[in-house]
């Protein structure tokens, strides 16, 4: 819990800094929800939703937006994620189905955020960001596939 | 069971998203995100310098960093070069001490740079926090300028030591402007990523290329700022209106430093305004 806190908060950072920078934030991957997505695929939708709270603290402290309203754009994702660990399936599908639940999960975030902010950016550039969002959620979701909470009842 | 209970643990995350936004206007939330502000804004700014080289690289994917600096400087240059042309020709026009004059003779009055700390996270929002706040005399209202005294953008927020500037892009934001050579009021307004130029009846004689000023109706904003550049007009003689592209004379992207003219004050005209008059 303690990392997925920690992983929110510099997704947050992250975010809120170096790729906001890289134009309209709808254009850049959506690294909170992408994270989300790929940790909540192995770890669980407790962890996904504190590392989204975690995220939202700092990018709402930022921005002109809510941190309400950053928790619950980002918090599809963490359902997305939660819905790729079902059946608890092996590294490879697993790390799939959470890179779209990253790709639906950054598509989500940045649908609840433009309809806020009351227009929906457009451009390439946005594709390319949910496709890097959905590569990030499988890649953490493969890289932390190990650490994956393992069922301890005798007769499992 | 399992389903159950994560499905319990999304729907409260949801109620307490909920919460957080109802309760994001009482004052408390305000004072406490501000103070966390003060927290996290130099940090992520930090993270953002220290990116600064990734992002040069990703900004100009494909030209060498030295292209991309001489572009840049190039960029400002002529930034300036067209803030000086404009300057002149409402000098020619015997706008008796204009301000824009004013601006080429670098006399805009009160005024302190800012470094930009982070841009808004938010999609479809073109906002900056600014290092300047309420203690550097910024407020609401008061003008930002770039490169080249050029306009960027209005403080829409001011705490004690930073301050938020919404963008001429944003899509929020729109000034009262005209063009330079037919002295054409007009409204210009941002689309979230460009600028587009309301009001301008489709008969007036307008070309691209053609220099945007800020105009002073309804004194919210000190006159002759150079705002942008025609780059697209389209008229159809079915509308009342032409529907014209402005391309900004900055990189918003690229802002570093601007300076905010703590001197106007908005609302009371040119009285308070540029050069102190």
């Amino acid at each position: 819990m303690t990392l997925a806190i920690l992983l929110g908060i510099s997704a947050g950072l992250v975010q809120g800094g170096p790729l906001a920078v890289l134009g309209d934030g709808g254009a850049a991957v959506a690294l909170p929800a992408a994270l989300a997505a790929g940790w909540g695929a192995v770890r669980g939708p407790r962890e996904a939703v504190a590392l989204v709270f975690a995220s939202a603290a700092i990018l709402g402290v930022v921005s002109e937006a809510r941190v309400g309203l950053y928790a619950m754009a980002l918090l599809p994702a963490a359902a997305a994620g939660a819905l790729a660990m079902a059946h608890a399936p092996g590294r490879r599908a697993r790390a799939a189905r959470a890179g779209l639940a990253g790709f639906l999960g950054a598509l989500a975030y940045l649908l609840a955020m433009a309809l806020a902010a009351g227009r929906i950016p457009g451009g390439a550039g946005l594709w390319w960001g949910f496709m890097a969002s959905a590569a990030v959620a499988a890649a953490t979701c493969a890289a932390i596939f190990p650490l994956r909470p393992h069922d301890r009842r005798l007769f499992a | 069971m399992t389903g159950v209970r994560n499905l319990a643990w999304l729907s409260g995350a949801l109620a307490a998203a909920t919460l957080l936004l109802v309760f994001a206007s009482n004052p408390l939330a305000g004072e406490a995100e501000s103070r966390m502000a003060a927290l996290v804004a130099p940090v992520a700014g930090g993270l953002r310098s220290a990116a600064r080289p990734a992002r040069e690289i990703l900004l100009n994917a494909g030209r060498l960093g030295e292209l991309s600096r001489e572009n840049a400087s190039l960029r400002q240059d002529l930034a300036q070069a067209q803030a000086e042309m404009a300057a002149l020709r409402e000098e020619r026009r015997a706008d008796e001490q204009s301000s824009a004059l004013d601006l080429a003779a670098g006399q805009l009055g009160a005024r302190v740079t800012a470094p930009v700390l982070l841009r808004d996270p938010a999609p479809g929002r073109q906002v900056l926090l600014v290092g300047r706040g309420r203690a550097d005399g910024v407020q609401v209202g008061q003008p930002v300028l770039g490169p080249g005294a050029t306009l960027v953008g209005v403080v829409i927020a001011a705490d004690e030591h930073r301050g938020r500037v919404r963008l001429l892009t944003d899509g929020d934001s729109a000034i009262a402007a005209l063009l330079q050579s037919s002295r054409t009021q007009a409204s210009l307004a941002g689309t979230g990523h460009a600028l587009r130029l309301d009001l301008v009846p489709s008969a007036a004689p307008t070309t691209a290329g053609e220099i945007v000023l800020s105009s002073a109706l309804g004194g919210l904003l000190p006159p002759g700022l150079l705002a942008g550049r025609v780059a697209h007009v389209e008229t159809r003689t079915e509308e009342l209106f032409a529907r014209i592209q402005v391309e900004p004379l900055v990189d918003f992207n690229r802002l570093e430093q601007v300076l905010i003219l703590t001197g106007f004050q908005p609302g009371t005209g040119l009285g308070g305004g540029i050069g102190g008059r």
